[in-house]
């Protein structure tokens, strides 16, 4: 049996995500409703029908992708182990003597500019399962020492 | 590289060849859009994007190549008109310069996968040949860009140089779309009055083409690449890294286009924006790490920046159709918040695509600060392709 990847969200990215699933299923019946072009004539292909075609097929990408994710979805939830780095997990670390935070999150909700690291990152996945008090040291492509100063879990 | 024809004729510092193929390739996609029966858009912005690569080793050979006298003067007069030749003659300087072009493109693409070196190869022969629709587009919006940034340097004065570039595209253009830009821009600027709101928004877009870079500027680079140049840069990287085919390469390559484009208005934002100190000494010190910031603080920057941005871009936007504004706005929101999975792509690859560019002023000068850039990628970056490419910049630069 093939293990298949799992997608950790929390609930505002499952919710995001499940809105985006309806409103592309919705998209998809009104384009073949309503959006077919006719009968093309010729032998040569209309570009009309080819525009159409590729939107669709992006689209039906999409809603795949989208009903994989939300059938191996898992949500985060606060840990037992408080004080290890998990997914959700909001970190205070000082890094050459200057204190950063973020909080780790799955790649769908990454966006560092906000503080979201990805898990899958070469931060993200190092941090993980470490504990405060721990130095610990990134050295994927660069050396840099992260020491864990604080851990905070508040996902809803 | 910068453009020869304008090197001949005097302008200083004149547009590069990265700049020029940017606004193409943003102009081809606005006014192809228009078209009917539809044209293939991923294929124009392709086409725009790549039809002057062959030139990092052919160099720029204008039409003027092998018949311009040693004299500046006489020169310059030649360049004021489009160069007029027998027909035989034209066939024979045409296949000399395909030749020694193609040659240069191949051995640029020599190290690609042949997957994609296929791809560069038809879309260049496309628009080289005119071989289909979006090819003899493109090659005509070429032309008309260059009339638009001739126009930009001489004014519309007919007795400057802008006269034979007048010359060239009509004798070129004939696609109805394009004819009918071209009448806009003579409204514009020789009537003074039809103002088209896609016309301003190309020529306020031809900004950035002179606008450096803030974080390289801070960090004391000479002669740093433009925002038009990075925003070349980046959508080629997006179609060269881009091996998935389920994601939208054509919102891709669109969203790469205009990723920056606010910073006509909006001032080119850096994160180290409000913490720098006046000493050199200090600031120096500042940027050679990342900075760091407690997750509100990040939350607060990103905040400000975004406003900002969003601002600036419904200023830009505001006029051109409706469609048009909303695609855009909409493709830069999800680029800038990572809402799908091309805007997250597009988003990632856009900082390997600056670490390549700083590796190489890096190279230069060992002083250049580096270390930071490497501290933000390895907490920015988590696709698997660009986390690749990563490791490739590391083991070439190291």
């Amino acid at each position: 049996m093939t293990s298949e990847k799992k997608y950790y969200l929390t609930e505002e990215g499952l919710v995001r995500l499940k809105a985006e699933y309806r409103h592309l299923k919705k998209l998809k019946s009104l384009k073949i409703k309503g959006e077919f072009p006719k009968v093309w004539h010729s032998e040569d292909l209309n570009p009309e029908y080819l525009s159409f075609q590729e939107d669709l097929n992006f689209l039906e990408a999409r809603l795949m992708e989208l009903r994989k994710i939300l059938r191996y979805a898992k949500l985060i939830k606060i840990p037992q182990k408080r004080d290890v780095i998990g997914l959700g997990a909001t970190v205070l670390v000082e890094v050459d003597g200057q204190r950063d935070e973020f909080t780790i999150v799955g790649s769908l909700e990454a966006n560092p500019s906000l503080g979201k690291i990805s898990n899958e990152s070469p931060v993200g996945k190092t941090l993980l399962d470490h504990r405060i008090g721990e130095e610990v040291m990134i050295s994927s492509p660069i050396k840099v020492m992260y020491k864990i100063k604080k851990i905070t879990y508040s996902i809803s | 590289m910068p453009r020869t024809g304008f090197v001949w004729l005097g302008i200083k510092n004149p547009e590069t060849v990265a700049q020029h193929s940017f606004r193409v390739a943003l102009m081809n996609w606005i006014l192809a859009g228009k078209v009917k029966p539809k044209l293939n858009l991923e294929k124009i912005i392709k086409i725009s994007l790549i039809h002057d690569l062959c030139e990092v080793y052919a160099g720029d050979m204008t039409p003027y190549w092998g018949l311009l006298p040693e004299d500046p003067q006489k020169r310059k007069e030649i360049l004021k008109r489009w160069i007029r030749l027998p027909k035989k003659v034209k066939e024979k300087r045409e296949k000399v310069k395909f030749n020694k072009e193609k040659k240069s493109l191949e051995r640029l693409l020599k190290n690609l996968q042949p997957k994609i070196k296929k791809e560069i190869m038809g879309c260049w022969m496309e628009c080289e040949k005119l071989l289909t629709r979006e090819g003899r587009f493109t090659k005509q919006g070429d032309k008309i860009e260059t009339l638009l940034q001739a126009i930009e340097y001489w004014g519309p004065d007919l007795s400057s140089p802008v006269f034979g570039w007048w010359e060239e595209v009509e004798d070129l253009v004939d696609n109805p779309i394009l004819r009918e830009f071209l009448g806009q821009i003579e409204s514009r600027f020789y009537e003074r009055k039809k103002i088209d709101r896609g016309l301003e928004f190309l020529l306020k877009v031809g900004k950035l083409k002179n606008m450096p870079r803030t974080g390289l500027v801070l960090r004391g680079v000479k002669d740093p690449a433009t925002v038009a140049e990075d925003a070349f840069l980046l959508t080629l990287a997006v179609w060269v890294l881009n091996k998935e085919k389920k994601l939208n390469l054509e919102k891709m390559l669109k969203m790469a286009l205009i990723y920056e484009v606010s910073e006509v208005y909006a001032k080119d934002q850096t994160p180290y924006e409000g913490i720098l100190p006046k000493d050199i000494k200090k600031r120096r010190k500042i940027l050679e790490r990342w900075p760091r910031f407690s997750r509100r603080e990040k939350e607060k920057r990103f905040l400000r920046d975004y406003q900002s941005e969003k601002k600036a871009l419904q200023r830009l936007t505001l006029g051109l159709p409706k469609n048009l504004e909303i695609e855009i706005i909409g493709l830069w929101d999800d680029c800038k918040r990572r809402l799908t999975p091309e805007g997250n792509f597009v988003n990632q690859v856009y900082w390997v695509a600056m670490m390549m560019q700083v590796l190489q002023y890096w190279k230069e000068d060992k002083k250049f600060p580096i270390f930071g850039w490497w501290e933000q990628m390895i907490e920015f970056i988590d696709e698997p392709i660009c986390l690749e490419f990563m490791a490739e910049l590391k083991k070439k630069f190291s």
